[in-house]
């Protein structure tokens, strides 16, 4: 990979240990994915912000990181363990640490976003802009939904373009006009968002390039493209959909495909508290949810993950107040994904919405998952 | 899955479950997985419990950039090459100092 004389020399230290080891990060992404040059990005997301995801090493990396390194772009960060307004059982050890990561993150100078989905939060720069996204569901749903530009990058490399301003032009950033070679045709209908995240789920298993082409669904709706997004997300490295169907090989996802990751996410028959979101709810899902359970209360402890930034959004239209009474409870800044709210010691097994939400709970958790969609969900579990 | 604290494979179904790779030089197709797997690799070096090298098919972003940071020699096979000739516990030797990086089973 070529690099310029002032990446060279900050590579070799001369702007400080900070900037040398984030153009360390990207000589090796760039060269692993055969970049030729660093191009420079408008937007940073980075994930590795949940304690439970990075741990004390973690920290420790940021904290001296965060000695010298400062963004040069606008920055955005993923949830947080849990809402510092509602610490609950959280043990004060996971607390502090968790106060260690936010401070070192701000000191670096990101926006304290703790959102998964920036790109319902945030005013996006125009189509085909190159940006550097960690969160996988906010690199896929960015890619095929907004028609930007990212890899499917790594907790470390997004943070090495959000303090150097570039990322490697290769893979998506370089080759996004060309088209996918795999078509997964779907062949029966859609009947929810869940079957969205499954096709996801599919999609990553099945398809090793960085994008893939679509067929037998119609245009997916935010709350769909979202499901999509996070199922691709968990299980593979593909980073970009087309709904075209116009690539040669194909590969079918049918009836028995569905059913087939349904039986490997779902390790449960029922749950004992119900988490939504992963990704993070945002309007739509809180509007459909509010409609469903109007006049009725949850019969299971419900667990709403979201931004606080939608929150406020939807506190404003009578939204978040409507939910609560109910007996919904919003989570704020957090999200499913290694929740500390959801522990082996308390619960056996939880209700969930999402495919990501289901992998994670199940992997990292180790709790089982009863995976149910929006709808179903309101239904079973409200009077 | 691997315990990071003591670099143990902890996932049952992987065919080296209950092994560590501390000092290992480890020979894999390629990652997958979430996008924090970056820090997991720098947390084993951390931890003292990382692989002496890498040594894949294809490397990928996750890999690459943890390895960069935990100073950890990652080796690309030319395209084509198998790794599953490979058995577990054979002797091998990396070296990376070059451009072109030998390893010698």
């Amino acid at each position: 990979m070529l690099l310029t004389k002032p990446e060279t020399d900050a590579l070799d230290g001369k702007q400080g240990e900070a900037l040398a080891s984030a153009y360390r990060i990207l000589v090796a992404i760039g060269e692993a994915t055969n970049a030729e040059k660093l191009v420079p990005i408008k937007w940073a997301h980075i994930s590795g912000v949940n304690y439970n995801t990075i741990g004390d090493s973690g920290l420790k990396f940021l904290e001296k990181f965060a000695r010298e390194a400062r963004t040069t772009v606008k920055t955005t960060i993923n949830p947080m363990g849990y809402d510092r307004s509602k610490p609950g059982h959280i043990p004060s050890e996971f607390r502090e640490k968790q106060a260690g990561i936010v401070a070192a993150y701000e000191k670096i100078g990101v926006l304290p976003s703790f959102t998964c989905t920036p790109y319902e939060v945030f005013e996006l720069p125009e189509k085909g802009s190159a940006v550097s996204f960690a969160e996988s569901n906010a690199a896929v749903f960015s890619n095929s939904m907004m028609g930007l530009r990212t890899n499917k990058e790594s907790a470390l490399s997004a943070l090495a373009s959000a303090v150097t301003g570039k990322a490697p032009l290769s893979d998506i950033r370089a080759r996004a006009s060309e088209k996918p070679t795999t078509t997964i045709a779907t062949d029966f209908e859609f009947t929810s968002e869940l079957d969205f995240g499954l096709l996801g789920y599919f999609v990553g298993k099945e398809v090793k390039d960085s994008s893939v082409s679509l067929s037998g669904i119609s245009k997916p709706s935010m709350m769909e493209a979202k499901a999509l997004s996070g199922g691709m997300g968990t299980s593979g490295s593909c980073a970009m959909f087309t709904l075209d169907g116009e690539a040669g090989e194909k590969s079918s996802f049918g009836k028995k495909e569905a059913q087939d990751i349904r039986d490997e996410l779902n390790t449960a028959e029922d749950g004992d508290v119900i988490t939504l979101g992963s990704p993070q709810f945002g309007m739509n899902e809180l509007e459909l949810l509010s409609n469903l359970v109007e006049g009725k209360k949850f019969t299971k402890r419900c667990m709403i993950f979201c931004s606080k930034a939608i929150h406020n959004q939807a506190t404003k239209v009578g939204l978040t107040g409507e939910l609560e009474k109910s007996g919904a409870e919003f989570m704020c800044d957090s999200c499913t994904c290694l929740t500390p709210y959801v522990t082996k010691d308390e619960y056996d097994s939880v209700v969930a919405n999402s495919v990501k939400g289901a992998y994670y709970l199940n992997h990292s958790n180790k709790v089982g998952v009863a995976l149910k969609d929006i709808r179903t969900i309101a239904r079973e579990y409200t009077t | 899955m691997i315990e990071l604290k003591s670099g143990i494979i902890t996932d049952e179904r992987h065919e080296l479950y209950g092994q560590s790779v501390r000092d290992a030089i480890l020979i894999f197709p390629y990652a997958i997985g979430s996008s924090v797997g970056a820090y997991a690799i720098y947390s084993l070096k951390d931890n003292n419990q990382a692989p002496k090298a890498m040594v894949c098919s294809k490397a990928d972003i996750t890999t690459a950039s943890g390895c960069a940071i935990a100073m950890i020699p990652v080796v690309e096979l030319p395209a084509g090459a198998k790794v599953a000739t490979v058995d577990s516990g054979a002797i091998a030797t990396v070296d990376a100092t070059t451009e072109w990086a030998t390893v010698k089973i």
